[in-house]
Order: C-alpha cells, then structure tokens, then sequence
C-alpha cells in the first residue's frame, strides 16, 4: 500500500500513542491489574469455598454477578446498534467516534457473559449447555444469540479495523516492535486499497453492520425474554423486549459518552472529538431518556394498575425496602439526564457527560431493581428466615469481580487502543477524500 | 375486616343518623328526606325449617336510585293470634339491610281458625324512624321430592299435602310450582307445572351438567303462592353429565425435543447469519488473494 503524505502525517500525529506508554499509563494499568489479580483471589475463594461466600440463596439465585452481564451485554448491543447506524450515516463527524464504539461494543460482549461464568455453580458442568440444550429454553437461544453475536462483532471489528492495520504496516517511519509490525502484517491480509479491495471490503462492512444490527435487537430480545417467559412478578411484561432494548441504548449511549470523554482528554483528541460529537451524543441520549422513562411509567404503572397481589408486593417492596434505589434509578437516573440535556445552554461536554453518567449509573440500579426484588418476593413465603436468606445483599467476593470486570473493559480498552489508532486514520481520509470531491463538484 | 368496616363507613353513619337519638337539625333533614321501604317475607325450605326475614332499606324522596341499608335496626319476629302475639325471635338488620331467623321444623305454630299461620316482623321504631310493622299469612304444606328411575327414565317426583287438624294427610291440588337445578350463580327452571291430586312426575333431561362427581341439586319451588307462600324443596342424585376436558399435556416445551416451528425458525435464522459471516469470510480470503498478487507483482524477486 502506497502511503501519501497525509497518511504518514496521520501516522506521525498518532504514533506517540501507538509507539511509546506513558508513565501515568503504566500507573493505570498497573492498577488495573490490580484489580483484577484481587478479582482473580475473589474466584479462586468463590470456586473453593462455593457460591456461600456471595450473597445468593435459595430465594435471591442471582445478584450483582447476572445484573453486571445484563449492564454490559446490554451496552455491546447498543454499540452495535448504533456503531451499525453510524455506519450507514454519510456523515463527516462519524469517524471520529465509530472505532471507539466498536471497541466498547467487543469488550462489553465479551466481560459481560464472564459474569454469566461466574454466576454458575458447577462450572464443571459448563459443557452441558453444549451437550444437551434445550431448545425450548430461553438460556439456549440466549448462548446461542451471544455467541453467533460476539463472532459477527468481532468480525465487524476486524474489518473496521483493516485498512487502518495496512498502513501500519507500511508505516516504516512508525517505531514499534518487529512482533507488533508482524501483526499488522498478518492481520492487514495483504490489504493495498485497490480499488476491487476497497468496493469488495465496503461491500461486506455494509452487509455485517446491517447483520450486527439485527443481531443486537434479536439478542438482547432474547436476553429479556429470558425474564419476561418466566412468570415472576416484576419480569412477565408483554413490553420487556423493547424495553431492554431501549433501556440497552440508553447506558450504552452514556458510556459511549464517557468514553469519548475519557479518550478526548488523556489522548488530548479535541481536534476529532469536537463539542458536535457530544452535541449529537447528547440528543440520541436526551431522546433516549424519555424513551426509557415512558417505558419505565408504562411497565409499573401497569403492574401498580391491575392490583396483582404478587405484583402489590414487589411493589410495596419497591417503595419501601429499596424506596431510595427507587428514586435514583427512575427518577434521578431519567428526570436530571433529562433536565441536563433538554436546555441548550447545558448543552456543553462537562455536563452531557455528567448527565451521561447519571444515566448509566441510573441504570445500573434500575437492573438490580429490576432482578432483585423480585426474587425477594416470590410466590411461595421463603421458608428460611435468616436475614439472608430472605434479602440478598452482595459480598466483598462479588463487589471484587464486579469491579474486575471493570477492569478488564478498561485493562483491553487500553491495550487496543495502543494496537490501532482510536480514531480511524483510513475514515479521516475517506471523509477528506469526499469533502475535497463534493468541493471540487461545487 | 378493617376493609369491611371502611366501606360501609357511610352504611353506619347512616344508621347512627337513623337510630341513636342525636336531635341535630341536618341530621332531623336528612332522615325525612328518605322513605322507609320494609318488607316481610318467609320461605318454608327443603329441611322443612321456615326462613323469616326483614328488609329494610331507605330510599331517598327525590333521587330513588339512592338507597342506604338501615343498619342494626331491632326486628321482632311474632306468630299472631287473636290473643296475643307470641314473640319468635328477634334480629337485627345486618349493613345490607336485611335481618332474619330460621324457625326449626318442629316448631308448632298457633293458627287461625282458617288454618293459617299469621306472622309478622315489627320494628319499634326510634326518634328518626317511625314504627314498622308487617304481617303475613300462609298454611303449612308439605312437599317431598324423590329422584327416581323408574324403567331406565330418570324421573323427578313431586308430592304435596296438608296436615289437617287432626293429623291426617290431604293431597295438595291445582298447585303450580316448577323445578329447577342448581347452578353457580342461580337455579336454573327446567320445568313449570301444576301438581293435580298431590302428585307430579317429570322426566329428568340427560344433558344437564353437574358437578365433578355428576352430582346434581334438584330443586321444586311454590314461587309466593296465595296461601302457602313460598316452599322450596330439594334433593340430590348422580344424574348430571360431567364432561372431562381432556388436557392432554401438547405443551412441547416440556418434551424432549422442541416444536417443529423452532427448530425451523432457529434454523434460518442461523443459517442466514452463519452464511453471510462465511461469505465475509470468502470475501477476506478473495482480498488476501488480491493482495498477494499485488505483493508479487511488486516484488517479483519474491
């Protein structure tokens, strides 16, 4: 691949993150593994010792381990839908934010079903699922739809992924281990942006981010019908599919947001990543707010309307027990997103972002509301009355793997973002090559 | 209880209007505003016991859709003779309005010349509510209801007949009465009929529905008649239709395999995902292909 001069200025402008880590980024990482070496100790207590070391019980089987997989599959399906959009959007400003989408959609897929891992009790039996599925069971089609998910992302991400490997590769002034050039060499699959290369690469992104989009609404379908078939008050809800689904844009679009913040100050990006990329970032997640508070209206208004004894009793529980939780995930998580996003004058990167992480902590609470409550009240009385028993509060073991699982998402969001450039060099140029034409037309 | 208290919160203020003697002007306004209805009625039922029983409702003068159940209002229940009236029993109205008791079948009533007896139900009255009083008259009969099959025919035989004085048996005649069944919600007539010479058959139909164990209650009423009132009559037999509906377990999910239309579905829909990711993959190797001729043509040495 031939590099013009203003891809090796792109490369020039990019090599001091590719080429070199900072000490501050060593710190962070350093840090990172930490936390996951004290997540790691958490595993080996949970695996040993048995599930009696968290929170779970008879009543309450799933905690903060299946609220953190629902959080961040939640946010991969996000991504995908909206990096899938983006893709089909014929907008400048567009490649300045799809790889870090990408990137958020492919980590988040794969932390989020490592809480699923831990959340199994017999992971000696893991293969079963493999062995003898059920089709008729919702947790089949779930693995099913992860896993043909997680393929088709990752695929997605690669090809994204393959123009800017190329000129890489050809980058000589670019100073960098001769394994790493080998890498490039091996993963850019002899890619010379032909002409036929380009239109035949074009071709299947095209296709793929089309396929991820309907993968994203039909797996994270599935996912909530894995509540909703079930006949527990809080989760048999005719409108749950769609109501994952928005409530999934919703912390995916916060975390996008924050990312784009995060990156835009450490790599000091505030040429690409521009007030306009928060300014749109912020209405999708503006709209997204009163989406996902009118389905949230919708869902208790309903239960709190057709008096089900069961369903008065999560409520109650709801309004008394975890009254404040309830407050902050369906109130403060909708209403002060809302109110930061619908003025203009608030319309700046400081508070959209702060109004991004308000929607995804929000949301976070509202998923635990969402799980365990309704476990805390089941059809039949629970028999044991140990406080534990009855109500589930989660242990250090899972507070440890929750926040390794954090870790791990920054840890690879770290590492790939010193792999390849985190604004995609061979998009800038796209974009330039066709304002220069339209310009030229004009 | 709390709930039944709570909701009949404006039964009972009523009645503390009504009954106690508070002597305010508004509530003086609202009792003469409403019409006393009180009504008496008896049944003489199946065990041969007798159902008294009061109702006592007030309705407003200018707007008769409103209407309040007098609540706790004392009802004497007398048999009246020429003498004097010989006290029954008493109750009072429950928050529906209504107050009865139940005479035990043994119960010897004194009656009139004409044979009849000669009740009546009479509420004392209280400073807002003036003094009720109502009477009725009626003579005992007596109904037995068998349920029989006489040549294979399901058959419902009605007989009624009087205690004269001097305890002889008298067939009961021109009484029109009719049959019915038990239902959920209330008897279901099958037949009216008019016993002549104390005696009626009816053929029971084939096709009526009764219980899990085909248990059906059949019963013959006199419906308010001139001198007997109202008698009802019961009994029980194993003539109803159960039909078992049979709900054979074709939920599939809980089969070892799955629907046929899951399978389908699963199947075309992985397979239409799982083709194109190959076809991505085919257009990788088509590129990686293109790309090697391109290396060797620009290295030739190679």
């Amino acid at each position: 691949m031939i590099l013009n001069n203003r891809h090796k200025e792109l490369v020039k402008e990019f090599s001091p993150m590719l080429e070199s880590t900072s000490k501050l980024a060593k710190i962070w990482m350093g840090f990172l593994v930490a936390v996951l070496l004290v997540g790691f100790y958490a595993f080996i207590v949970q695996v040993s010792q048995g599930h009696g070391v968290t929170g779970m019980r008879d009543n309450v089987v799933w905690g903060v381990f299946i609220i953190n997989f629902i959080f961040f599959v939640g946010i991969s399906y996000s991504g995908a839908f909206i990096g899938g959009v983006l893709h089909f959007i014929d907008a400048p400003w567009k490649h300045s934010v799809t790889r870090i989408i990408e990137i958020i959609t492919v980590l988040s897929l794969i932390v989020g079903p490592i809480f699923i891992l831990l959340c199994i009790g017999r992971l000696d039996r893991l293969h079963y699922l493999f062995m003898y599925p059920r089709i008729q069971s919702p947790i089949t089609w779930d693995i099913i739809a992860i896993m043909t998910d997680l393929v088709g992302c990752f695929i997605y991400l690669y090809l994204t992924f393959i123009p800017d490997l190329a000129i890489l590769r050809d980058s000589d002034d670019l100073k960098i281990a001769p394994w790493r050039k080998k890498l490039y060499t091996f993963l850019a699959i002899g890619y010379q942006d032909t002409d036929e290369q380009r239109a035949r690469l074009h071709k299947i992104t095209k296709t793929m981010s089309a396929m991820i989009i309907a993968l994203a609404i039909v797996a994270y379908t599935v996912l909530a019908w894995i509540f909703s078939l079930t006949l527990q008050p809080g989760w048999n809800s005719s409108i749950f599919a769609p109501y994952f689904i928005i409530a999934g844009l919703y912390s995916g679009m916060g975390i996008i947001i924050i990312c784009m913040y995060l990156v835009r100050r450490i790599f000091k990006l505030e040429n690409y990543l521009k007030t306009i990329h928060f300014t749109v970032a912020g209405f999708v997640l503006l709209v997204l707010s009163m989406l996902f508070g009118y389905f949230t209206f919708s869902e208790y208004f309903a239960r709190w309307f057709s008096h089900k004894t069961h369903d008065q009793a999560l409520l109650d529980t709801l309004f008394t027990r975890y009254f404040w939780e309830f407050i902050f995930a369906n109130y403060i998580g909708v209403l002060v997103p809302f109110g930061i996003l619908f003025f203009k004058k608030f319309r700046n990167i400081k508070s959209i972002t702060i109004a991004a992480v308000i929607a995804v902590v929000g949301l976070w609470v509202n998923r635990y509301l969402m799980v365990v409550p309704t476990l805390e009240t089941p059809y039949l009385p629970i028999q044991d009355t140990r406080e534990a028993f009855v109500h589930y509060s989660a242990t250090w073991v899972e507070y440890a793997l929750s926040f390794a699982g954090i870790a791990l998402f920054c840890l690879l969001f770290t590492v790939i973002v010193k792999f390849v450039p985190v604004i995609p060099i061979s998009g800038i140029i796209d974009s330039e090559k066709k304002t220069t034409t339209t310009t030229n037309d004009q | 209880m709390k709930n039944t208290i709570l909701k009949h919160s404006f039964t009972a203020s009523m009645l503390v209007l009504f009954l106690i003697s508070f002597t305010s002007f508004g509530q003086e306004n609202e009792a003469k505003n409403f019409k006393m209805l009180y009504k008496f009625n008896t049944v003489k039922q199946a065990d041969n016991t007798r159902f008294l029983e009061v109702s006592f409702i007030a309705r407003n003068k200018k707007n008769k859709k409103d209407k309040v159940p007098v609540f706790d209002a004392e009802i004497q229940f007398y048999n009246t003779t020429d003498d004097e009236d010989i006290l029954l029993g008493t109750a009072k109205t429950d928050d529906t309005g209504f107050a009865s008791i139940t005479m035990p079948a043994s119960h010897e009533y004194v009656l009139d010349a004409d044979g009849y007896i000669n009740l009546s139900a009479k509420f004392k009255g209280s400073k807002q509510i003036k003094r009720k009083s109502k009477s009725i008259q009626v003579k005992d009969i007596f109904m037995e209801l068998d349920l029989k099959e006489i040549d294979s025919v399901r058959t419902v035989i009605v007989t009624a007949f009087t205690i004269d004085s001097l305890g002889v048996k008298n067939k009961a005649d021109n009484i029109d009465i009719f049959i019915s069944v038990g239902a959920m919600i209330s008897n279901m007539k099958l037949e009216e009929a008019t016993i002549e010479n104390g005696t009626y058959a009816y053929e029971f139909p084939t096709d009526i529905p009764g219980n899990v164990d085909r248990n059906i209650d059949v019963y013959t009423t006199i419906d308010d008649h001139d001198d007997y009132g109202t008698v009802v009559q019961k009994n029980n037999a194993t003539w109803g239709v159960y039909t078992v509906k049979e709900k054979n377990a074709d939920n599939t999910l809980w089969s070892s395999l799955a629907p046929l239309w899951m399978y389908v579905v699963l199947g075309i829909l992985l397979g239409g995902i799982w083709i194109n990711f190959i076809f991505t993959l085919l257009e990788l190797k088509k590129i990686k292909k293109e790309g090697l001729l391109i290396e060797a043509e620009n290295n030739p040495e190679n």
